[in-house]
């Protein structure tokens, strides 16, 4: 037998296993999310080809463990049909992992599915000095830890009061935990420097009193490893998608850009300096 | 009940339950009532009072006032929409 390229392997979402000639195989997953058709084959695939179960990674994977080599070829064919894709590991941009998001969640901002699909198409295997991950959470309650990530995206919601709609019920203020909402003489006031943009005055409203547009925040440099840090924020809020995807390429460039092999981009971002990669962003941000 | 400026149709107190009861208890008395009726709610701080109003909203109930009563209660007031 020809001399076996792991690196190769590896790339293609084969991980080694401790069993010699074994391998857990790594599925491309977008947002969590799989058809009932992919997840019949997925089951055949292992059942036929594994051991008959299936790993769900910490990142919204699915690994099927004890692949032999000589069936990898076979596994791929058979997974394309069921269309299921091997996932990637090593020094790329890895799944993108989202919540249900808005066309799910009641709490949703976002459509955060949408979002990772558009992130995966743009950057999903793409080759880096090290691992990168994004991470895509509709809402503050951050089901999703978006700042384990290297590019955290949260989704907000970027607001405006309608006095011809509002009964003065109050519960905006109630529920407003920045304490950002006052009401005097039936107006409402938002102070936009305590705001953090959560949505959930939009989202108690009784009476649809807001106009609101979904927005995003984005943390920078997040990592769960070896090193655990969490992504920092470093830009205001992201009111248009379009804004977003030039942040984003900006932030994987500046990585590709100044990062050394084998490190991650908090590393880079320390070792670099905050200040300039702030200075990248936010001249994507202005566009 | 809270006086309100409104022609009440009928009440229900849902302070006596819990979530999901809460909305549960609201539902079934809209459900009791005719197109355009209006029902008083009196309901608890909390949970009920932050989620009970936009569930009505989005059954599509028109919530017309929330008032907020002496003992911490207080009394939403909804017009039914639809049969």
């Amino acid at each position: 037998m020809a001399e076996v390229d792991y690196g190769t392997l590896k790339k293609g979402g084969f991980m080694r296993q401790k069993q010699k000639d074994n391998f857990s195989l790594r599925l491309a997953v977008v947002g969590g999310t799989l058809t009932a058709e992919n997840l019949k084959k997925i089951a055949e695939v292992a059942e036929k080809y594994g051991d008959g179960h299936v790993h769900l990674t910490s990142r919204q994977g699915v690994e099927i463990p004890f692949i032999k080599l000589k069936d990898i070829d076979d596994v791929k064919d058979s997974l394309a049909e069921g269309g299921c894709k091997p996932g990637v590991c090593g020094p790329r941009v890895r799944t993108v992992t989202a919540c249900q998001g808005s066309e799910i969640c009641p709490s949703g901002n976002i459509d955060t599915y949408d979002i990772a699909l558009k992130l995966n198409e743009r950057y999903f295997g793409r080759e880096l000095p090290h691992k990168f991950k994004f991470g895509v959470t509709g809402c503050q309650n951050n089901c999703l830890k978006a700042e384990e990530n290297d590019v955290g995206i949260k989704g907000a919601l970027e607001m405006k009061w309608k006095e011809e709609a509002c009964i003065n019920c109050g519960l905006c203020a109630k529920v407003c935990r920045s304490n950002a909402i006052t009401i005097d003489d039936g107006k409402v006031n938002v102070d936009f420097d305590k705001c953090n943009y959560c949505g959930r005055c939009v989202k108690s409203c009784p009476t649809d009193a807001w106009d609101a547009q979904p927005a995003y925040w984005l943390s920078f440099g997040g990592t769960f490893g070896n090193s655990i840090s969490k992504g920092t924020e470093l830009l205001p809020l992201i009111t248009d998608e379009e804004q977003l995807f030039r942040v984003t390429d900006a932030a994987i460039q500046f990585f590709d850009d100044n990062a050394n092999a084998g490190e991650r981009f908090k590393f880079t971002i320390d070792r670099v300096g905050a200040e300039k990669l702030k200075e990248v962003l936010q001249a994507a941000y202005d566009g | 009940m809270a006086e309100t400026e409104f022609d009440i149709t009928d009440s229900v107190d849902i302070t006596d339950v819990v979530c999901p009861v809460t909305f549960v208890k609201a539902k079934v008395a809209l459900e009791e009532l005719d197109d355009g009726d209006i029902l008083s709610i009196r309901l608890n701080d909390g949970e009920p009072v932050q989620n009970v109003p936009r569930s009505i909203k989005e059954e599509g109930h028109q919530v017309l006032k929330l008032y907020t009563n002496d003992d911490g209660t207080y009394t939403l007031i909804v017009k039914k929409v639809g049969d």
